[in-house]
């Protein structure tokens, strides 16, 4: 079965959020880069992540989003 | 115009508010797990345990509070000053913390 990812740019926030699957009750990992790491709160599964200060400090997005699925056959 | 949600005084003395709307994007699309934690991100920012500022946008505060009652995990609330005033970008539940320069710590 196809596994949904989304992908949220919250542009006030200047964060981006992407959630493998459904957003869910997760308990997050910090990293030194400003980003989180989202686990499941029952298995420690990693589910998402989120960034923050996505865009440089004062600059107004217009952000594109590219999206690809590659088939590569080994 | 946006309701507000609710409106605290910071450890720091700056005024954060968040809407209905914004809280409504982080409880259902950023960070589900906090929808029951309202209090607790209230509560971490007027009592919180540190406070640190984003290495990256000085703008950008953090409010730490660890809980015995969530496993000793902490609440971190996201602010982005603007002004004399704060909103909440985000708040999550986190096991440990790393980020930003500590700015403030509470007195043992």
């Amino acid at each position: 079965m196809a596994k949904e990812v989304l992908v949220i740019f919250d542009k006030v926030g200047n964060t981006l959020d992407v959630w493998f699957g459904e957003p869910k009750e997760a308990v997050c990992e910090e990293t030194e880069e400003e980003f989180l790491i989202k686990k499941d709160i029952k298995t420690g599964e990693v589910i998402g992540f989120e960034k923050f200060n996505v865009m440089p400090e004062g600059e107004v997005p217009p952000v594109k989003v590219l999206i690809k699925t590659l088939y590569s056959k080994f | 115009m946006n309701k507000i949600r609710f409106e605290v005084r910071s450890t720091l003395d700056v005024m954060i508010r968040t809407t209905e709307e914004y809280w409504e994007l982080i409880t259902e699309l950023k960070h589900p797990i906090i929808k029951k934690y309202e209090n607790e991100v209230k509560e971490t920012l007027q009592d919180p345990d540190e406070v640190r500022v984003s290495k990256k946008d000085s703008t950008v505060f953090l409010y730490y509070k660890q809980y015995r009652r969530l496993k000793m995990r902490y609440i971190c609330v996201l602010t982005k000053r603007l002004n004399s005033e704060g909103f909440i970008i985000s708040a999550y539940l986190a096991d440990k913390i790393k980020k930003g320069n500590i700015i403030w710590q509470k007195k043992s």
